[in-house]
């Protein structure tokens, strides 16, 4: 459903370009949770925004397409966009709940999309927000309330009504999660997995979590440095990784009633900035060899629907 | 002086801030941010502490080192009632006791030199250093060579860098007891790895005590020996690490495990209703009352006491009687 | 962001570097004054009363024979002078001020932003003639007139930048290592604050700059000393303006209004390059 071919994404800066997404490639299907697992640097928010063409007037888009149910949105003028965003494919940004218009109350702002894209008279349109509201676990003590009177999980549940309330196809989640509790984490976590299974969403969720993004994500892809690592279904990543960084990362994640030694991944990750050629993870890799430095990063297929981008499979 | 077992004591640690109110309101208003802590921690050893947003934790922090003064309560380093002494002795007990916070943005003055802010605790406490002391600390917390580092600037740092210096700063005058206020919740997960076990390594090094503040129970169940688990300012549960993790009683600390993420696909069911609620309006009773799936109408009343299970575990909760 | 840093980014900035190139003309010409103008400013010759420009003397002469392109050059030395000078004064009291009062809090916040409320209150050209009018008119007390009166804003700013900086958690840090309040605010909070005050200051200098002219003007400063402001004083008072001889009142006016233009567009330069937000890149 969603096709992402060679697509090279940079920012323009005072020392260079930075290669936030550099040449990737990626499908996602209909219907499903796919994760996006990269830590900071990693190019995953970049990703994110340029699906929705919302990138800073720093940033372009230097190649490539993405296409959507075969029409390649990159191409589209900005008008024609308009009507892909925000309505055909919505988006819950890294903290969006406190975002909200602080003047305005929760039934109102939950109706606007409706408002702008479908120009749905208001009155109608509170109604629909009432009845996704609801749905999200927000009754009507909230309807009327404004945003500073919300818990942050209230809020990020208002955040998602508003994003899905014009029913998209497509929804890009950028860290749904960060700053709220455990607990919280949680319950949005699983209104994501109802969203999925009664409006068949296509859910993005883009995170540099791998154990919330794991508990729902049909299919993950871990981003280092601009470029995907691997990617493949959920317990392949988990129970059979085969990158390196996937690896490390991995055994960075403590669980409690573990005794395990948690190992991290020594040093620190690189500038997107001029990045040197050949794989981006070399100068962290306990693998490396010399023919990582001119590693083209071709695909290597582990096994059905699952991908790794590494020297040890293969040049 | 008395061999003390303990060097951090807190008893009954309370702290309220005033809500300024407008002029007719009658009853003046609290956040009671903490309300009635206490812990022991050895001296060796690192103490978990380990609660949400609202919890109280980082204010606990910040009172154990006496930057901030409690509303009630004592707090004993090394036997001495930190808030009873002159300033003098608090200004020698300071030095004993130091803190690293969450942000590695914030922590460093971005205009001074990562030498410069290493020496500083030494300079302002009239003690001889040179620059090969400045460059042992920095190795000691893995900034190697020193050499790379000194003359930098804090935007020319790494935040898993910012935090090692941090810690370099806070190790300069050789502390017994350091408070890690959330120390890796801002570093990429593959960093927090190295980060955490050079805390390890530098309690088993050094013999130094901590206070690990985290919302993160696998954070806490990683480096503490012990924990307490702590709900709008007070602890629900408190004891051997591996014992709570194990085995939680109380229903806060069961829902918090049943909550966390853990790798691989799963359905979770978590046991507990509603949200946490503000801290002006702390429920009556148990505090955590409206949000537990075994509340009886006792819990409504009356505020449990933090009871021994064992000597290991404590719990505050009336579904636990001896 | 270091020197080589900042450099980098101010060349490519348009206004900035307009703004320096401007600053910089006026300079050299208070620099090089005695070198640059034709006559001695002072020397008088009473046969050329408000004379025309000529080939002789571009900008004419004033009603005591005195050539005006000297006289004009020489006066920028004064605004400058001034300029820098009551800047100067008036940054530092803002700064420390500010720092006190936000850094302190307290009492002594209410007291000094209360009579910080007075002076933005004051139409502050007012009580300047008015103080420099009992004080008397020389430089010096100009200066410290045209300081004393125009912290106000600065200690504002610097204050509301205080209130958020003591929030930081390295000034935590500094209280735990028995940092006392004074090393606090002037070893930690200051150079914090130094580089927003940089384009705060820049258009302290062009405001310092108008007051100056100004005070003059209306015949409060020191009219023996040369400055563009005196040179219009002039033009008024010897019936020059009346009789429309444009080419004694244009010139200063037009450097008056140049040299602070200078300084607004640096200051607008400074502005954007130290506030990461409001640079184009």
């Amino acid at each position: 459903m969603i096709n992402i071919n060679d697509l090279y994404v940079r920012y323009k800066t005072e020392k260079g370009y930075a290669n936030a997404v550099d040449h990737i490639g990626l499908s996602i299907e209909k219907g499903i949770i796919f994760g996006l697992v990269g830590e900071s640097g990693s190019g995953k928010t970049t990703l994110g925004l340029t699906l929705l063409r919302i990138l800073p007037p720093s940033a372009e888009v230097a190649s490539g397409s993405i296409y959507v149910n075969g029409t390649d949105i990159l191409k589209l003028d900005e008008d024609d966009m308009r009507k892909w965003r925000g309505k055909r494919i919505a988006m819950v940004f890294q903290g969006a709940m406190n975002s909200l218009n602080p003047v305005i109350n929760i039934e109102r702002q939950v109706a606007e999309p409706l408002v702008i894209h479908e120009e749905m008279d208001e009155e109608r349109a509170i109604i629909i927000a009432r009845e996704k509201l609801a749905m999200l676990g927000l009754g009507e003590n909230v309807w009327k309330r404004y945003p500073h009177e919300l818990s942050g999980g209230m809020k990020q549940r208002v955040v998602i009504a508003m994003a899905i309330i014009t029913n998209p196809d497509i929804l890009i989640a950028d860290e749904p999660t960060t700053a709220l509790d455990v607990v919280t984490q949680d319950r949005i976590m699983k209104l994501i997995k109802s969203l999925q299974r009664e409006y068949n969403l296509t859910t993005i969720l883009i995170s540099h979590d791998l154990p919330i993004v794991s508990e729902v994500a049909d299919r993950i892809a871990i981003m280092y440095g601009g470029k995907i690592c691997e990617v493949g279904e959920n317990e392949q990543i988990i129970k059979n990784a085969k990158h390196p960084y996937t690896i490390g990362l991995l055994s960075s994640i403590a669980e409690p009633g573990s005794s395990k030694e948690i190992k991290g991944i020594p040093g620190e990750p690189i500038s997107l900035i001029n990045p040197p050629p050949g794989c981006r993870f070399y100068n962290r890799c306990q693998f490396a060899s010399a023919k990582c430095k001119t590693y083209a990063y071709k695909l290597k297929s582990i096994e059905e629907k699952h991908d790794v981008y590494c020297t040890l499979y293969g040049e | 002086m008395v061999n003390n077992m303990y060097i951090v004591e807190a008893y009954g640690v309370k702290k309220y801030f005033r809500v300024k109110g407008s002029f007719l309101e009658k009853e003046r208003r609290y956040i009671k941010a903490i309300d009635g802590v206490s812990i022991k921690i050895e001296k060796g050893e690192i103490y978990s502490l380990v609660g949400e947003t609202g919890s109280g934790k980082t204010t606990f922090g910040r009172i154990l080192i006496g930057l901030i003064e409690p509303t009630e309560g004592t707090v004993k380093i090394d036997g001495v009632d930190i808030f009873s002494v002159g300033r003098k002795k608090m200004k020698e007990i300071r030095k004993r006791v130091q803190i690293i916070f969450q942000d590695p943005y914030g922590s460093l003055n971005p205009r001074m030199k990562v030498r410069d802010t290493v020496a500083e605790p030494l300079k302002l406490n009239k003690i001889d250093y040179n620059d090969e002391k400045i460059a042992i600390l920095l190795e000691e917390v893995g900034l190697k060579p020193a050499s790379d580092f000194m003359e930098r600037y804090p935007h020319q740092l790494s935040g898993g860098q910012r935090q090692r210096v941090a810690i370099a700063r806070a190790l300069s005058l050789s502390p017994e007891f350091i408070v890690a206020d959330e120390p890796v919740s801002m570093l990429d997960v593959s960093i927090r790895a190295n980060f955490l076990n050079m805390m390890k390594e530098l309690n088993k090094k050094y013999n130094l005590s901590m206070l690990m503040i985290t919302h993160d129970i696998s954070v806490a169940s990683y480096v503490g020996q012990k924990l307490s688990v702590v709900y709008l300012g007070k602890v629900l549960e408190q004891g051997e690490k591996n014992e709570i993790i194990k085995n939680p009683l109380h229903p806060y600390t069961k829902a918090l495990m049943e909550a966390i993420a853990t790798l691989g696909k799963k359905e979770k069911e978590v046991h507990i209703k509603g949200d946490i609620p503000n801290p002006i309006n702390i429920p009556k009773g148990c505090r955590f009352h409206p949000r537990c799936p075994f509340a009886m109408d006792i819990c409504r009343e009356i505020e449990p006491d933090l009871i021994e299970i064992s000597g290991t575990h404590s719990v505050a909760c009336h579904l636990y009687k001896n | 962001m270091n020197i080589v840093d900042f450099w980098r980014i101010f060349k490519r900035n348009k206004f900035g570097v307009g703004g320096l190139i401007i600053i910089l003309i006026f300079l050299i010409m208070a620099i090089f004054a005695p070198f640059i103008s034709p006559y001695n400013p002072n020397q008088t010759n009473p046969n050329l009363f408000l004379s025309k420009p000529s080939l002789n003397h571009p900008f004419g002469t004033n009603e005591l024979g005195e050539d005006l392109l000297s006289l004009d050059i020489y006066g920028s030395r004064i605004s400058l002078i001034v300029g820098f000078a009551a800047a100067a004064v008036s940054v530092i009291l803002g700064l420390l001020i500010g720092i006190i009062s936000g850094y302190m809090g307290g009492l002594i916040d209410e007291v000094l932003m209360r009579i910080t409320d007075f002076f933005l209150v004051i139409p502050t050209l007012v009580l300047m003639i008015i103080i420099a009018a009992i004080i008397g008119p020389s430089l010096i007390n100009v200066i410290f007139v045209i300081g004393l009166l125009s912290w106000p804003p600065t200690a504002r700013m610097v204050r509301s930048m205080v209130l958020s900086i003591k929030e930081w958690p390295f000034i935590e840090s500094a209280k735990a290592s028995n940092a006392g309040r004074l090393y606090i605010m002037f070893v930690h909070v200051l150079p914090n604050v130094i580089p927003i005050v940089f384009a705060n200051a820049t258009l302290a200098i062009a405001g310092a700059i108008f007051s100056q002219a100004s005070l003059v003007f209306l015949g409060v400063g020191d009219v023996t000393d040369i400055s563009w402001g005196e040179i219009l004083h002039y033009a008024v008072s010897s019936g020059a303006l009346s009789a429309g001889d444009w080419w004694y009142v244009i010139p200063p006016g037009t450097f008056i209004v140049l040299l602070i233009l200078g300084f607004v567009l640096l200051g607008y330069s400074f502005e954007e390059i130290l506030n990461p937000r409001l640079r184009r890149v």
